[in-house]
């Protein structure tokens, strides 16, 4: 493994660390038997787009790691901001069709779900 | 600026980002489609919903983030062309950056959710006769809210 895909890794886990750290506060609380729906950052957008919390992590980790390695010159931090996208955008993309799937779908199919302890 | 111009400066450069996006974006679908099927479909098998400990995700979570991976994995060792190899190599680290950051998050979230179950003060159902609970109300533990059902919790009486 050469360091550029090091770096990358490195940038997918750092986006992935803030999404889990946002999700993980979120099911914990969820879990104790307190909501947090609709408080800052898990504010809901449109149905069929991911809240955003969604949006601060997948996205809003790779565009820093962007800006910082343009304003500091570092190409370490342009790679890790290529692997935080390919994590974020792929996060972003196959949840959004998710959702869009959830809303396609008619009531009486969605009287058999089972709901799990995802917030999707 | 181009927009192609985001993925690398060369030619080969984009050509590797592409292909690394097209292996985490088809994992990720791979793993949306399973996540989807796993609530609507009615007969989606059991054995793919149960976890093999409270802690982790579903089985079918644990195989659609890190079975793409490893199949590209295969594949690009199998691959006997020096370019095939190398683009099948590409959609194998795209697809690694997606799976097992994803598989990560997952445990983390699901321990956080069992850790916050945990959390709840358990429910104290004290032993109550007919003789004593007729003429007082001694028992506020029944006026409390019993946790929402899901897949974890639908039996238990958490507070």
């Amino acid at each position: 493994m050469d360091s550029v895909e090091k770096n990358m890794i490195i940038g997918a886990f750092a986006t992935s660390a803030v999404d889990m750290g946002l999700e993980a506060n979120f099911t914990y609380n969820r879990g104790a038997g307190r909501r947090l729906d609709g408080q800052f950052p898990y504010i809901g957008i449109h149905d069929a787009i991911p809240p955003l919390d969604d949006w601060i992590a997948n996205a809003g980790i790779p565009a820093l790691f962007y800006l910082l390695g343009k304003v500091t010159k570092k190409q370490a931090l342009i790679e890790m901001a290529k692997g935080g996208a390919i994590y974020g955008v792929s996060q972003l993309a196959g949840l959004t069709l998710y959702r869009v799937a959830n809303l396609a779908t008619p009531p009486a199919a969605a009287r058999y779900v089972i709901v799990g302890n995802r917030r999707m | 600026m181009q927009i192609s111009r985001i993925f690398g400066k060369t030619e080969k450069e984009q050509g590797i980002m592409k292909r690394m996006l097209l292996g985490g974006l088809s994992n990720s679908l791979i793993y949306w489609a399973n996540m989807y099927a796993m609530y609507y479909v009615p007969g989606y098998p059991q054995e793919l919903k149960n976890r093999v400990e409270p802690h982790m995700p579903e089985n079918a979570n644990i195989l659609t983030s890190l079975a793409p991976p490893a199949t590209l994995f295969v594949a690009k060792k199998v691959v006997k062309s020096t370019g095939k190899k190398e683009k099948v190599g590409d959609m194998a680290l795209g697809a690694t950056l997606y799976g097992v950051p994803n598989f990560v998050h997952d445990i983390v979230v699901q321990t956080a959710y069992v850790e916050g179950v945990n959390s709840r003060p358990t429910a104290r159902l004290s032993p109550t006769s007919a003789a004593m609970s007729r003429y007082t109300v001694n028992s506020p533990q029944y006026n409390r809210p019993v946790a929402a059902a899901s897949s974890l919790s639908k039996y238990r009486v958490t507070s």
